[in-house]
C-alpha cells in the first residue's frame, strides 16, 4: 500500500518530467561534446572489436575465408590442447613469482630512498629508468645478448671461474631470465610507493619510538597498514599487467616461446595461433578465456582486500 | 581505480580483436589511377642485394609498360608472414606476392591466390612439368617457381685444412661418416664440429631415405613415429658424441640471422643449407665452401633422398583488382631475359632453358659451384616432394621444438616424435573446413 502511494506521489511531483530530461540533456551537452572523442574511440577501438572477437571465438575464422559458426568447438579444443595448458602454467608462474618479487623490491628501494638521502631526484630517476625501457623492444634485445651463452653475464661469471648456462636458451632458466627482466622494471610501483610513504605522518613513528617500538615493529604496525591501499593498488595493476606480458617473451625467444615452450606466454601462444597458424577463431576464444581469468584474479583481489587493506578514513 | 584497471585489462583484447575490425575495412588491391594507369603492389622478403636487384627489374618493367606503376614492398623473412597474414585478413594483400613452399598451400588452399594457369598474359610454355607441378595445389596454379635449389652439406674448406681432416667423398658417405668427420673436426679445431639440420626439409630428406615422406600428395603426413624418432635420436647422438653443439647453443643457432649462425662464424665445419645461400656463407666465413651431397644410410647417393626445391614463387592475390597487369608483371619476372640478366641466380636457378642460356655468361664462380652440384645430383633425384598441405606451415617450428626437447633430455625420441606427429596431424585437420 505504502509503495503504491509513494509511486502515486512520485507521478504527481514531476508533471514536467519530460522538460527536466530535456534540460538535463542541454546541461550535459557540452560535456557530451568533450567526451565524444573518447566515446567514439571506446566504441570503435575497444567495444566494437571486442564484440567481434566474441563472435569470432565461436567460429572457425582463418583470416582469409569467411567465418563459419562452430559453437563451442574452440573451447573444447582448448581443453584438450597441451600447449594451451602449458602457456597458462608459464603465465601463472610469471605472475605469481614475478609480481611479488617486483613489488617487494619496489617497496625496499622506495623505503631506502625515503630516508631523505641527498640527490633523491637523481636516484629516483635512475631507478625509474628501467621501467621506461623495460617493456621496449630494445631492452629485450639487450637482455637476449646479455644472457646469451657467450653474453655479458657468462663472461662475468667466467672471471670467477663459473661456466654459466645459456640462460635464455636453456628451458630450465629461460623463464627465470624473463622474470628477472620483469622484476628489474620495478620503477613505476616504486614511485607510487614513494608517494605513499611520504603521506604517512612522521609523528606516528616518533610516538612509536618513544614507546620503545623497534624498526621491525614500526614497519609492521605503522608502515604496512598505512601503505596497504597503495600496495593493493600496485598489486592489482601489476597482476593485470603481468598477465598481458608479450613483448619480452616475443623478443627474447625470437617469437617462438622457446626453448621447448618454456617462455610460451598465454598472449604469445594466442598470437601464434591467430597470425601464425591462421586460427583466429581459436585465438579469439583464448582472448576471452584470458579476460575471464584476469577478471577472476581481480575479483578475488578486491574481495580479499577487505581483510587486509586498511583505509585511514 | 576500478575503472582504470578494467580499462587496461580490456586494452589487450582490443588489440587482438582489432583483426576482426580490420577485415571489415580495407580496399583490396590497387585500382585505376586518374590518368588511366594502374598501380600494382609487389611484396617480397630478402636482403639488400635482392632489394636493389628487384628495384632494377621494376624500373625496367615500368619503362616497357608506362601504364603500369609498381610499388615495391620489400621485407625480411621473420616479419614477412605475419604482415602478409594481416594484410590478407584486411583484404589488403599486395597484388604480386613472393611466396614460399611452406606457405603456398596455406594461402592457395584457402583461395587467397590467383590461378595463374588461367592468366593469358603469363606464358608458361618455357617451364617443364615438374616446375608447374611444384606450384599446383588443389588443381590450381598458385605460383610459378622463380628457380630451384637443393639442400647440401656445406663444408668449410679452411676449417677442414686447419684440422688436417680430409673432406669426405660425398659419392659414398653415410651418416656414420658424417658423425666421425664432425667429431674429428671438433677435436682438432676446438669448434663444435657440425651444425644440426633441424628444418622440416632436412627431416624430409631423412624420411625419404627410409622410404617415407613428410607429406603425401593427398595432403596428409606421410611418415611414421619411428621415422621421426630415428631422426631425433641421431641428432642426440651427434650431440652426445661431441660432433655437434650442446642443446642450448643449438637453440641459439636456430633463431640466429644467417650471418650470426655457427656455420657463418666458422664455429662449425659442416652445416645444412640450400644452394642459393652459398654466396652469403662464403662471404660470411671468408672461406671456400665445398658442396657435399647429404649423407645416406647406405652410402649410395641414389638413396640420399635429395630433391630440387622451388626456391620461391611468384604468386598473385586472388582479390587483386588488376589481375591482368599482375600476370603481365609476373611474366616479365620469369620470362624476360632483361629481368633475368639483373637477377641471375639470386632467386634460384631458373628452369626455363631460354633464361639459362641468357644468364650463362654472367655466372660467377659461386654460381658455377652451385650449378655443378645441382647438375651432379640430377641423375640421382627421386620424385619431387608433395607441396606441404594447408595448415602445415608451422610444423617446422613444432619439429624444432620437439627435437630440442630431445636434445635437452626432456623427452625421449620416441615420445617427442609421437607428439610431433599428432601436432602436425592436428594442424592439417583443423585447417580443413
Amino acid at each position: 500500500m505504502s509503495v503504491l502511494t509513494e509511486l502515486g506521489s512520485l507521478g504527481k511531483k514531476s508533471p514536467g518530467g519530460r522538460d527536466n530530461v530535456k534540460r538535463t540533456f542541454k546541461d550535459n551537452r557540452a560535456a557530451m561534446v568533450f567526451l565524444a572523442p573518447w566515446i567514439v574511440g571506446l566504441v570503435a577501438i575497444t567495444i566494437g572489436p571486442m564484440l567481434i572477437s566474441l563472435y569470432l571465438s565461436f567460429t572457425d575464422y582463418n583470416l582469409i575465408q569467411d567465418p563459419n559458426f562452430i559453437g563451442g568447438d574452440n573451447f573444447t579444443r582448448m581443453m584438450q590442447d597441451d600447449r594451451f595448458w602449458n602457456s597458462l602454467r608459464v603465465t601463472l608462474t610469471y605472475v605469481i613469482v614475478g609480481v611479488p618479487l617486483q613489488l617487494g623490491l619496489a617497496l625496499a628501494v622506495a623505503m631506502a630512498l625515503d630516508k631523505g638521502i641527498k640527490g633523491l631526484p637523481f636516484y629516483r630517476s635512475v631507478f625509474y629508468l628501467p621501467s621506461l625501457l623495460g617493456s621496449s623492444v630494445a631492452v629485450a634485445i639487450l637482455w637476449k645478448q646479455m644472457f646469451g651463452t657467450s653474453g655479458l653475464v657468462n663472461q662475468l661469471l667466467a672471471m670467477v671461474g663459473i661456466t654459466g648456462p645459456g640462460w635464455i636458451s636453456d628451458p630450465s632458466t629461460a623463464l627465470g631470465s624473463i622474470i628477472l627482466l620483469h622484476v628489474w622494471t620495478f620503477g613505476s610501483p616504486m614511485i607510487i610507493f614513494l608517494a605513499g610513504l611520504r603521506q604517512i605522518p612522521t609523528m606516528y613513528y616518533e610516538a612509536a619510538a618513544v614507546d620503545g617500538a623497534g624498526r621491525t615493529t614500526r614497519f609492521l604496525k605503522i608502515t604496512l597498514p598505512l601503505l596497504s591501499p597503495i600496495i593493493f593498488f600496485n598489486l592489482v595493476l601489476q597482476i593485470i599487467g603481468a598477465f598481458q606480458s608479450f613483448t619480452q617473451a616475443f623478443i627474447v625467444s625470437g617469437g617462438t616461446g622457446g626453448p621447448s615452450d618454456s617462455t610460451m606466454f598465454f598472449t604469445l601462444y594466442l598470437y601464434q595461433r591467430g597470425f601464425g597458424q591462421f586460427d583466429m577463431g581459436y585465438a579469439s576464444a583464448m582472448a576471452w578465456v584470458l579476460l575471464v581469468i584476469v577478471g577472476a584474479f581481480t575479483a578475488v583481489n578486491f574481495y580479499a582486500s577487505k581483510f587486509w587493506v586498511f583505509y585511514d578514513d | 581505480m576500478t575503472t582504470l584497471t578494467r580499462r587496461s585489462a580490456l586494452a589487450l583484447f582490443a588489440g587482438t580483436a582489432a583483426v576482426g575490425a580490420l577485415s571489415a575495412c580495407g580496399t583490396g588491391g590497387g585500382t585505376k589511377n586518374a590518368d588511366g594507369s594502374v598501380t600494382l603492389r609487389v611484396s617480397w622478403w630478402g636482403n639488400d642485394v635482392r632489394n636493389s636487384q628487384t628495384q632494377q627489374v621494376i624500373d625496367a618493367f615500368q619503362q616497357a609498360h608506362p601504364n603500369i606503376k609498381i610499388q615495391g614492398e620489400p621485407g625480411v623473412w621473420s616479419g614477412y608472414w605475419d604482415k602478409l597474414a594481416t594484410q590478407t585478413a584486411a583484404n589488403d594483400a599486395p597484388d604480386v606476392i613472393q611466396m614460399d613452399l611452406a606457405y603456398i598451400a596455406e594461402y592457395g588452399g584457402r583461395g587467397a591466390l590467383l590461378d595463374l594457369s588461367k592468366q593469358n598474359q603469363l606464358d608458361l610454355s618455357a617451364f617443364d612439368q615438374n616446375t608447374i607441378k611444384a606450384g599446383q595445389y588443389n588443381g590450381k596454379l598458385n605460383g610459378i617457381s622463380t628457380g630451384q635449389n637443393a639442400l647440401a652439406v656445406f663444408a668449410n674448406v679452411n676449417l677442414f685444412k686447419k684440422a688436417g681432416v680430409a673432406i669426405p667423398d660425398d659419392s659414398k658417405w653415410t651418416w656414420d661418416d658424417y658423425l666421425k668427420t664432425a667429431q674429428a673436426l671438433a677435436a682438432a679445431t676446438g669448434t663444435f664440429g657440425s651444425s644440426y639440420g633441424l628444418t622440416d626439409q632436412s627431416l624430409n630428406i631423412w624420411l625419404r631415405q627410409r622410404g617415407e615422406q613428410l607429406y603425401t600428395q593427398d595432403g596428409q603426413t606421410g611418415f611414421t613415429v619411428d621415422g621421426v624418432a630415428s631422426y631425433m635420436a641421431f641428432q642426440k647422438k651427434l650431440m652426445d658424441a661431441n660432433a655437434a653443439p650442446p642443446a642450448s647453443v643449438a637453440q641459439e643457432d636456430i633463431g640466429a640471422p644467417v650471418e650470426q649462425t655457427l656455420a657463418a662464424t666458422n664455429r662449425t665445419g659442416m652445416s645444412f643449407w640450400w644452394t642459393n645461400q652459398l654466396g652469403a656463407l662464403q662471404k660470411a666465413t671468408g672461406s671456400d665452401i665445398k658442396l657435399l651431397r647429404v649423407p645416406s644410410q647406405d652410402g649410395n647417393p641414389k638413396d640420399d633422398g635429395l630433391f630440387y626445391k622451388p626456391s620461391m614463387y611468384w604468386s598473385a592475390s586472388s582479390r587483386s583488382k588488376n589481375a591482368a597487369e599482375a600476370a603481365t608483371f609476373i611474366d616479365f619476372l620469369v620470362n624476360s631475359t632483361d629481368a633475368a640478366k639483373i637477377i641471375t641466380t639470386e632467386r634460384g636457378f631458373s628452369t626455363s632453358p631460354k633464361i639459362q642460356d641468357a644468364i650463362k655468361p654472367q655466372l660467377t664462380p659461386t654460381d658455377k659451384t652451385a650449378l655443378d652440384y645441382l647438375t651432379a645430383i640430377k641423375p640421382e633425384l627421386g620424385d619431387a616432394p608433395a607441396v606441404p598441405p594447408t595448415g602445415s606451415s608451422k610444423a617446422a617450428d613444432a619439429l624444432g621444438r620437439h627435437t630440442t626437447d630431445v636434445l635437452f633430455g626432456r623427452a625421449s625420441a620416441q615420445d617427442a616424435a609421437a607428439a610431433f606427429k599428432s601436432e602436425a596431424d592436428n594442424m592439417i585437420k583443423s585447417a580443413k573446413k
